[in-house]
């Protein structure tokens, strides 16, 4: 009986003991740790203050435009883009999941609530009005019907049949985050090449969202992105 | 006949026809066919895939959070982490493994019979698990290899290795311990042998008190029983619709286990002690019990043969399959000394008893089952016919031992010669020559008229012919019967089993003298559907009618019907309820409460009855509970209910109400009974579950004592009616056996950091039973205790049988670096147990009881017993 | 009554004899017989050689949509030029793409387009049995079917992910009815220890395969299982059974040395409930074989169904039996002199009057041959 009371306290100070193990192992040699990607599947939507991003986005309106319809093709429309979109590009620009020359330095500054609001606000903005786009080119047959002899998944299945965001359904089961599908149609073609360009090469690959947009852009050549930014560009 | 060899032959046979085989199309390893060796894995990791159960923080999809759920609402466990996958050559293939060893100490009562019963832990060095998968993704072949080994006696081997879709080929070696007993005192030598002999300085005709003096210091044994087994079996398509299998097992199971010996009944001669009724009797000094311990040494080989086609035959699906199960016991009898004299003054005839273990046997069955689908109403008909037959012949042994019933010497004053009964010339037959065939045929039909309608219609017809006849008549001596006891019971009391036509002392025995042949046919006749009413309740009845016929038994026929319903919704929310309720009505022909009278001698001519006939063969409104009257409900619903997206609730809820239309035999058997579960998986790094059920049932029984006076010595002997004089009602008794069980866990499992990991288990059983009894009048008791005991001390019931089990078990995973690792494993078990059969067996000295000899002290009322492991963990 | 007996075991004999006779002649048919799932527009295109049983890859190139199918990159870039000549395929390379009753009009869409978007699925799957064996067929040849040879053709899928039953689902909330989801599975994995699933008691009840089962991972070490082992599965629903294994008496089963399915074969049999064998007895005497006998002097119940005495998952009894003795054995023995005497606490080692009908092993000490004696005074098992 005594050397199993023995053993029983060995026991105990082992779990004790447990959490400084914990520590202790996590600073030496490398082991399987979890992937380096923002987890985005339990993303809520989220809500900001519009007014108060409104204040914040004078810088924003040099590249993005004051009604949040970008300046130059370079860059994205904001206008009634998803805001849970909105709000996680800044949060990974400025954690550093996404990078870019210019985002990075100024996404740096932002506090959480200032980029809830800026999403709020550009979210509420109008979006670009509806273009005619051409669903029977070879940008419109990727968009909406994908290409199975290549792999290339539909667009539509996640940004919606017009670019203007996923379909919803009422269910029980987990569901995607919808919130942080960005809403894709009239942005430029420019843009839209070098977001697939980027997500194709892994240079944006910092979170689940952006594991999945790297399939996807793989299975597109240079003339599918060509053919899908104009697409896009025009709906 | 195949004796020892099965094994080798078959083996060779069955790799010789599988070598040639063209090996193309596709199979699957699905072996829920066949019966046995499907799980391997031991009391350190019972799913024998522990080491693997490592959850991955990514997850099932990058699409969502969390884990999906079963159609059903159970949720499904987070994926496992894929084990690192290396190339192995310079090929294609790429190969995983993992080595867990280390070493394991118990301690604490670590002898204890619960602690061991079927672990073999021993203090040393343990292989956990040894794993070792290889893959060749572009041909689909692999390889696949687990193992483990606790000690000698508790290990498991098992390769399979195979081409996806083609073959597969699978061999297996295990060990599995079984603990009987570890308070085993055996007062004889050579336990573990067909001989037991009585140890130095007792001899037949010692007293009870020199034979408690040797007992006393008896070492104590270990009863227990290993099955070593290994098997090979093949499964491979041989074209692209037919498939075939072959399969090769072999058990050799070794060990000792408790047995029996009987010397004719003791409690007979109790007489009151001398401070008269309510006081210890004086154990009766005649008869004598004697629990002895037999050897187990059977090898089993069993082959399996299948073939089955997938529906290229004009849509037929055959399936045929034929097994061949070879038992041969190598220790088939068993000899022991005893060291009490059956009645005082005859000490030197009846020295010992001789047993029959079981006999070897085989045991073949052919199968076929073929269905088709039919175009009416999207049916399906489908055909099963089976034919097995059980054989056996073994050379039969000699009614008595000619060591304890030497030739030249007689039976007690009965006059019986023992050298006409302790050699097989005393026998009808030198061999069992026994057999029994069974043919059986099922029809069914199924038809789907529309998605939301579905009926069937299945016939079953199972016939046996029991071929086995044997006659106990001696040749030597013209008698039929036997010497019951091994010669005990005539010592004891001039009785015998005999039956001999025109002799004046045999020719009105009431005896056995041949053996019965029971048979039992079956016709199941059932129809049933179901309807989904919406999309959420499906309904489903089904009646079913169950003729059976027995031979020769109480009843000649039996019709039991059951009428079962069943409700499934989902209308409750997202929870999935299933509720079925069956009722169960069980008549039959008219009950005959002795229908074995051809097989004893008043069938025989030259039978006489004696002048107070022949003592009733039992009371005849006893109703054995397989063929009584019967009225069952059974209740039973399962609840499984969501709770938002990382929790499970679920509830099961039973209840079984059965009543015997007796008032002697089986009256009521009633069970109720819930369990509760609750399953939290919050995120891959935590999960935790709780449980606890209940269960009480409640069995109670009527039973009449006859009226002992009248034996032998009153016509009224004959008189089977309860109420009458032979089972008056005065002599009415009833037992209770009420039982409680609990069981409830905890289990708790927590990732704290990528290196270290901990699950934490607790589980509690618990159960008491109580047997309770209760009597019309003292005529319920043998008339021999009247002189001794009171209702006072009778009371109602047996002190309550308790068994309770705590165990608290802890895992702690560290990783040291990418490939090593440690295992740190602790299990604390606790418990306390009460059996009143083995009450107040505390000493080796209390085995003797007057002239019994009891083996077992039975299982410690109180136990704690300690695991600890340290196991290291390279992934290779 | 024993002439009945002897005509249905005639008769099953007949009808078995029959069939092995039959056995060759129908294996040369069935290998005459081609591949079930031809494609329609092209199965005129069978060539002449097809004489063989064997599955060739042009035999798939015809059934299967000219998808990429996440296959072999070897014959990626030009697929009807090659790679489908007669050689040999694997089997999975022809599972057919079942019907999805709730997208008529969606096409496959191979599994490259799948995986696109279901990467993590794709990754965790390929590490299942169930899908290594699809990846190990596509290695060698082109199209496959993979995902959509379980989940149906995909496009509409695709196109409108969140719409429900689009696809062939196999979880809770799937619009796909339970009998399309378990015939889909059935296509392959016909026949066998399956042949009774129709009218089984799982099938009836509204079970799908995916309640036990997950082809999407590898959670046990067999059997593709929907948790870590057989035994935890079954537990889901039958808890009261699970805990009948802690009693004091068991089968191995917590100690990880049986499963259920060692017994019972939970896709359906003709023997309640749900036994691999014809009987009950039939399955205990696997392990159980010494009790098989036949004995000269057979134990009635026992010759009937060992659950007359035993339970068979644990009891609180010693040996699984449903009663102590001795009043297990007077449920029946009610016969005169010492059986049906009532037997009490003062029968008890330490009781006033300690009786051997009482005492440690109780009747069985005299009748240990309980279950049958072969010996000639083996009649009341004492022998």
């Amino acid at each position: 009986m005594s050397s199993m009371h023995r053993v029983l306290h060995m026991l105990v100070a082992a779990v004790l003991w447990l959490p400084a193990f914990s520590t202790a192992a996590a600073d030496t040699a490398p082991v399987r740790t979890p992937a380096a990607w923002t987890d985005l599947r339990q993303q809520q939507p989220i809500t900001g203050d519009a007014q108060a991003g409104l204040a914040k986005s004078a810088v924003c309106a040099a590249c993005h435009g004051p009604q949040g319809l970008a300046i130059a093709p370079n860059f994205p429309n904001l206008a009634g883009q998803s805001a849970t979109y909105l709000y996680v590009q800044l949060k990974t620009f400025k954690g550093g999941q996404r990078s870019d020359p210019i985002m990075s330095g100024q996404a740096a500054t932002l506090s959480d609530a200032d980029m809830r609001n800026l999403a709020a606000y550009y979210s509420s903005l109008p979006p670009k009005p509806s273009g005619h786009a051409d669903a029977v080119s070879r940008g419109g047959q990727i968009f909406l019907d994908g290409d199975p002899t290549r792999g290339v998944p539909p667009c539509q299945g996640c940004h919606g049949p017009t670019g203007q965001g996923p379909r919803m359904y009422s269910s029980d089961a987990p569901q995607p985050p919808w919130s942080t599908f960005p809403r894709l149609h009239g942005q430029s073609a420019i843009y839209v090449a070098k977001a697939l360009g980027d997500f194709s090469s892994g240079a944006r690959n910092g979170t689940s969202n952006a594991l999945i947009m790297h399939n996807v852009a793989q299975t597109l050549g240079d003339a599918d992105i060509e053919a899908l930014s104009t697409y896009i560009a025009t709906q | 006949m195949l004796k020892r060899k099965p094994l080798t032959a078959l083996l060779s046979l069955t790799l010789g026809l599988v070598g040639p085989l063209p090996l193309l199309a596709q199979t699957d390893a699905s072996d829920s066919q066949r019966v046995g060796n499907i799980q391997y894995g031991n009391i350190l990791d019972p799913t024998g895939w522990g080491a693997f159960a490592v959850p991955d923080p990514a997850g099932m999809s990058y699409l969502h959070a969390g884990q999906l759920r079963t159609p059903t609402g159970m949720l499904y466990p987070w994926p496992h982490q894929i084990p690192d996958e290396a190339p192995l050559g310079t090929g294609d293939w790429t190969y995983t493994g993992l080595v867990e060893f280390g070493y394991i100490h118990t301690s604490g009562d670590r002898n204890d019979e619960f602690f061991r019963m079927y672990s073999g832990l021993k203090n040393g060095a343990a292989l956990s698990l040894l794993a070792f998968s290889a893959l060749n993704p572009k041909t689909g072949q692999y390889v696949d290899f687990r193992g483990s080994r606790l000690s000698s006696q508790d290990q498991y081997y098992r390769l399979r290795t195979g081409s996806y879709g083609n073959y597969h080929i699978e061999a297996f070696y295990r060990d599995i311990p079984h603990t009987l007993s570890t308070t085993a005192y055996p007062l004889w030598n050579g336990v573990g042998s067909t001989n037991l002999t009585l140890p130095n300085g007792l001899a037949t005709g010692s007293t009870p008190a020199q034979v408690q003096a040797v007992e006393a210091n008896r070492p104590r044994q270990t009863l227990s029983v290993t099955r070593q087994s290994e098997g090979v079996s093949w499964e491979s398509a041989l074209t692209r619709n037919w498939i075939g299998y072959a399969g090769v097992t072999s058990e050799h199971r070794t060990g000792d286990r408790d047995w029996g010996g009987p010397m004719y009944l003791s409690y007979f001669f109790a007489a009151p002690g001398p401070g008269g009724p309510g006081t210890p009797s004086i154990p009766g000094t005649s008869g004598g019990q004697y629990d002895t311990v037999r050897p187990v040494d059977f090898t089993t080989t069993d082959v399996n043969l299948g073939l089955r086609n997938k529906g290229g035959a004009a849509g037929w699906l055959f399936n045929f399959t034929m097994t061949g199960s070879f038992f041969r016991d190598n220790k088939s009898t068993l000899d022991y000394a005893v060291p009490f004299a059956v009645a005082p003054g005859y000490n030197s005839v009846v020295t010992g008893g001789t047993w029959s273990l079981e006999p070897d046997n085989n045991y073949y069955n052919v199968r076929l089952e073929a269905s088709h689908p039919l175009k009416l109403w999207h049916g399906e008909f489908s055909i099963s016919a089976a034919y097995s037959s059980m054989r056996q012949n073994d050379a039969l042994q000699a009614p008595l031992s000619p060591m304890y019933c030497p030739s030249g010497q007689f039976i007690g004053t009965t006059g019986i010669a023992c050298a006409n009964w302790n050699t097989t010339a005393a026998l009808s037959q030198q061999d069992g020559d026994a057999r029994i065939d069974s043919g059986l045929l099922n029809l069914r039909l199924d038809f789907r008229p529309s998605a939301k309608f579905s009926w069937h219609l299945n016939l079953r017809q199972r016939d046996e012919d029991n071929m086995t006849r044997y006659t106990m008549y001696n040749p030597l001596t013209g008698q039929y019967g036997y010497v019951p006891e091994n010669g005990a019971e005539s010592t004891a009391t001039r009785q015998t089993e005999l039956f001999q036509p025109d002799s004046p002392l045999y020719q009105s025995n009431f005896a056995q003298i041949a053996s019965i042949p029971f048979t039992y046919d079956d016709r199941k006749t059932e129809l049933g559907g179901s309807y989904r009413v919406n999309q959420n309740n499906t309904l489903s009845a089904s009646y079913l009618l169950d003729y059976q016929t027995p031979r020769p038994r109480e009843r000649t026929y039996i019709n039991d019907q059951h009428f079962k319903l069943g409700w499934d919704t989902k209308a409750f929310g997202d929870a999935s309820l299933r509720l079925s309720y069956e009722y169960q009505k069980r008549t039959g022909g008219p009950y005959n409460p002795d229908p074995y009278l051809d097989a004893y001698s008043p069938s025989l001519p030259g039978y006489l009855l004696p002048a107070v006939g022949y003592t009733a063969f039992t009371v005849a409104q006893m109703y054995m509970y397989d063929m009584s009257n019967l009225d069952a409900s059974k209740l039973r619903a399962i609840l499984t209910k969501p709770l938002g997206s990382t929790a499970t609730f679920t509830a099961t809820l039973y209840g079984n109400r059965l009543r015997y239309g007796a008032d002697i035999g089986r009256q009521s058997y009633d069970t109720t009974g819930a369990d509760l579960s609750w399953d939290w998986e919050p995120t891959a790094a935590t999960s935790m579950s709780i449980h606890a059920g209940i269960e009480s049932s409640r069995l109670k029984q009527g039973n009449v004592n006859d009226n002992e006076a009248l034996t032998f010595s009153s016509p009224e002997q004959a008189d089977a009616q309860f109420g009458g004089p032979f089972f008056p009602y005065a002599n009415f008794w009833t037992a209770t056996d009420n039982e409680r069980d609990v069981d409830a866990g905890a289990h708790f499992r927590h990732v704290f950091s990528p290196r270290v990991r901990f699950d934490l288990d607790y589980d509690y059983t618990y159960s008491r039973g109580l047997n309770s009894y209760d009597y019309a009048s003292l005529g319920a008791i043998s008339t021999v205790y009247l002189s001794i005991l009171t209702a006072a001390d009778i009371g109602n019931s047996f002190p309550p049988n308790v068994y309770r089990m705590q165990t608290l078990t802890g895992n702690l995973n560290l990783t040291l670096t990418r490939r090593v690792g440690m295992r740190l494993y602790g299990k604390y078990e606790f418990g306390n147990y009460a059996d009143w059969n083995y009450a107040g067996f505390n000493t080796p000295a209390d085995l003797i009881v007057g002239n019994r000899v009891f083996t077992e002290l039975g299982p410690q009322p109180h136990w704690h017993a300690m695991v600890v492991g340290v196991f290291m963990t390279v992934k290779l | 009554m024993t002439r009945r007996a002897t005509g249905v075991m005639a008769l099953s004999l007949t009808v078995l004899l029959a069939v092995i006779t039959g056995l060759g002649s129908v294996l040369l048919w069935s290998s005459g017989a081609q591949a079930q799932q031809s494609d329609s527009a092209s199965a005129d295109q069978l060539p002449a050689h097809q004489s063989s049983d064997r599955l060739s890859e042009s035999d798939i190139a015809r059934m299967l949509p000219s998808t990429d199918m996440g296959a072999g990159a070897s014959v990626h870039s030009d697929m009807h030029a090659h790679a489908f000549d007669g050689s040999p395929a694997t089997p999975f390379d022809a599972a057919s793409i079942p019907q999805n009753p709730l997208a008529p009009g969606a096409d496959a869409i191979g599994a490259k387009s799948c995986v696109a978007c279901h990467a993590l699925e794709g990754i965790q799957a390929s590490h299942s049995l169930h899908v290594a064996s699809f990846r190990a067929g596509s290695a060698n040849t082109g199209p496959q079917a993979a995902c959509e040879a379980c989940h149906g053709p995909g496009s509409a899928h695709a196109k409108n992910p969140a719409a429900p039953g689009l696809i062939i689902a196999f979880t809770k909330d799937a619009k796909t009815p339970i009998e399309t989801q378990t015939a889909t599975c059935l296509s392959c994995h016909v026949g066998g220890a399956r042949q009774h699933w129709i009218g089984s008691v799982h099938q009836e009840r509204g079970l799908s395969c995916t309640d036990c089962h997950n082809p999407m991972t590898r959670s046990s070490a067999e059997g593709v299982l929907a948790n870590d082992s057989i035994n935890q599965v079954c537990a889901t629903c039958h808890q009261g059974v699970r805990a009948q294994f802690n009693r004091r008496s068991h089968m191995p089963l917590p100690e990880g040395q049986i499963s259920c399915v060692d017994c019972h074969n939970p896709h359906g049999s003709i023997t309640q409930p749900l036994l691999k064998t014809d009987t009950v007895n039939e399955t205990c005497q696997t392990c159980h074989a010494e009790k098989r006998g036949p004995f000269l002097f057979e134990h009635a119940p026992v010759a009937e169904s060992c659950l007359n005495c035993h339970t068979p998952h644990g009891s609180n009894q010693e040996n699984l039996l449903v009663l102590p003795a001795p009043m297990l054995c007077q449920q029946c023995h009610t016969n005169d002199n010492h059986p049906n005497d009532l037997l009490t606490r003062q029968g008890l080692r330490n009781g006033l009057a300690p009786d051997e009908r009482v005492m440690g092993r109780s009747c069985l000490t005299c009748h240990s041959n309980i279950h049958g004696s072969n010996n000639p005074n083996g009649t009341m098992f004492h022998q």
